[in-house]
């Protein structure tokens, strides 16, 4: 029989149904999208902050070098220091865990036409990973000792009058090597001043095997800050963990912001819509005091007043959540493949919480008006008004 | 027809914001299976004297025993199954519930006392001659229909006590007569019965006609 009521009830008042689902639907829409965003996107958001290249640098206890990352330069610093190679295996093997990715670096000084060049030997295939914004006209060189491929960057190139397919003679304090290039990188960067050799290639130049002088690495921000992740660096590999502060920083406020502004959008939502049924419920009792008061004098229990009223309010959350279920889905896709250009993955989650989200909503909504509802004096029907 | 008294009404007085008296002192014994007609100009206290027995008001002041019980010292809880319980209403306006059709509305009367029973609410209906309107929803049915559904659902759950508040008051003379017949059938059945009426037809049909004027009884016949 309740059932009957309930359903009943709400087929009289398709109006009411219809405003109050809307106000559920509009909430449960924005709270699916919004999780299905902020699951997602963290995700996102943190591949296309990983374009930015490296977000952490280590480097020795000192070290004197042009270190930088894209547009971003540290500065030099002085020491007779060195990162063992040996180390870089516990970026490797996960055992520090949200790297992903690094490339190691050993600087050393050149001559090429009487004049100093930077060298730098790093891992090219790496380096690739870590930094895709580097934009290469020619090819990568291949990694390896004995490669004679390098990459210069579009300064060096600019001042010697340098092109890829040229050959290149440096001179390494005494030992000259003929070396080809393969690319011109123009970073926007110090690194447009260096020319870039395969690791193995400088360490034998420089008679450094094993040495690394300095290390980009990318890592995940997404289970951790990267102060946290810089400090177990530094207990586990004997170096100085530096945050490339305005990657870092730029990543970790642009993704709580993103929170923050969902959150709050989601809160109002919420809110107005809970507004939005307790207005409709509350009409409903207002224009139903009689139908009360007559099953009030036919003896209802408050409970079952209250029963009726809960229910259609659930009935109201339901609908609402479930639709709102769909629609958020179908909004956090549209969303992400405009920002991301790629579509997210269902969350599974997201469809009990924002069902359990709109239940509560209108269950909270309707408190008020199953209040007043239980309050109606039966003495009302019988007068004839 | 009395049999042992059902209504035992002594000294009740009903106050309004504390000042304004709907009745004043009233003493009134109505015995089991007796049928009363409660008569007298508006304004005169007949549907307050109605609602008090029906349990659904308060006296100020008085003792009101139905049934054994003094309804003064029941709490809200108690009052309402005891409304469930003893007491069936007729109303002047009906009160159906515009969404659901007559038979639902007999069976919302037994969903609130125990368990809705859609054959038996469908016999009620035919006792009422309302078995080829089963479905009609109310606004389908004459004022005499929506009537003799609101007799049916009053009694459905066998009630001791029938209550009703002018109810004839918005039917024709055809309807009334049919509807009045049902109350003789009641009567007949043994069900005690309490109308509130301005009409002297329906008044003379009682046992006893008891004449209400400012809060007070001036006479009962």
């Amino acid at each position: 029989m309740l059932k009957r009521i309930i359903t009943k009830s709400l087929l009289a008042r398709k109006r009411h149904l219809l405003v109050a689902s809307g106000a559920v639907l509009l909430a449960a829409t924005l709270l699916a999208s919004l999780v299905t965003l902020s699951l997602g996107m963290k995700a996102q958001a943190g591949r296309a902050l990983e374009a930015y290249g490296a977000n952490m640098v280590l480097l020795p206890e000192a070290t004197s070098l042009p270190a930088g990352a894209g547009g971003l330069a540290f500065g030099n610093i002085v020491s007779e220091g060195y990162i063992s190679e040996e180390y870089l295996t516990l970026l490797e093997s996960g055992q520090i865990k949200d790297v992903k990715a690094y490339t190691p670096y050993q600087y050393t000084v050149a001559t090429y036409q009487g004049q100093k060049v930077v060298v730098a030997g790093t891992l090219f295939d790496r380096l690739r990973e870590l930094a895709p914004y580097w934009q290469v006209e020619g090819e990568w060189p291949a990694d390896g000792k004995g490669t004679e491929d390098i990459l210069i960057g579009s300064k060096v190139a600019q001042k010697f009058g340098l092109a890829t397919g040229d050959r290149l003679r440096l001179d390494f304090a005494g030992t000259t090597r003929e070396l080809t290039i393969a690319g011109v990188a123009d970073v926007g960067g110090s690194e447009d001043n260096q020319v870039f050799v395969s690791l193995g290639t400088a360490q034998f130049l420089s008679g450094r095997a094993g040495q690394v002088d300095m290390v980009q690495v990318r890592a995940s921000t997404e289970n951790r800050p990267l102060s946290e992740i810089a400090a177990e660096m530094e207990s586990n590999l004997r170096v100085k963990a530096r945050v490339v502060s305005q990657v870092a920083e730029a990543e970790e406020t642009v993704l709580f912001k993103i929170e923050l502004l969902m959150a709050l959008i989601t809160v109002l939502t919420v809110l107005a819509s809970g507004v939005a049924v307790f207005s409709t419920l509350t009409g409903s009792v207002l224009e139903r005091v009689k139908e009360i008061g007559l099953m009030k004098a036919l003896g209802a229990k408050n409970s079952r007043i209250a029963v009726i009223f809960l229910a259609e309010a659930w009935a109201i959350g339901l609908a609402g959540g479930l639709l709102g279920n769909i629609v958020g889905l179908g909004v956090a896709q549209a969303v992400a493949k405009s920002v991301f250009d790629s579509y997210l993955s269902p969350q599974v989650p997201v469809i009990p919480l924002t069902v359990a989200a709109a239940l509560a909503i209108a269950t909270i909504a309707a408190l008020g008006p199953v209040r007043k509802a239980i309050s109606v004096d039966p003495v009302v029907t019988l007068r004839g008004e | 027809m009395s049999n042992g008294t059902l209504i035992d009404i002594k000294g009740v007085s009903k106050f309004y914001n504390g000042k304004v008296c709907a009745l004043d002192k009233i003493n009134l014994a109505i015995g089991k299976g007796e049928w009363v007609s409660i008569m007298g100009p508006s304004g005169s206290g007949k549907t307050t004297l109605l609602n008090i027995i029906s349990c659904l008001d308060r006296p100020s002041a008085g003792l009101v025993i139905v049934g054994g019980a003094d309804i003064g010292r029941l709490d809200h809880t108690e009052l309402t199954r005891f409304r469930r319980e003893t007491v069936g209403l007729i109303f002047q306006q009906f009160h159906l519930v515009p969404y659901l059709d007559a038979l639902e509305n007999v069976m919302l009367a037994q969903y609130f006392h125990s368990i809705a029973d859609e054959e038996e609410a469908r016999q009620a209906l035919e006792r009422v001659g309302l078995g080829d309107r089963l479905r009609h929803m109310p606004s389908q049915l004459s004022g005499g229909e929506q009537q003799r559904a609101c007799i049916a659902r009053a009694l459905i759950n066998q009630p001791k006590l029938v209550l009703a508040d002018e109810p004839t008051g918005n039917l024709d003379q055809k309807n009334e007569e049919l509807v009045m017949e049902l109350f003789q059938a009641m009567h007949r059945e043994g069900h005690t019965i309490v109308i509130v009426t301005h009409d002297p037809d329906v008044g003379k049909l009682a046992d006893r006609r008891v004449y209400l004027e400012h809060g007070s009884i001036r006479s009962i016949e």
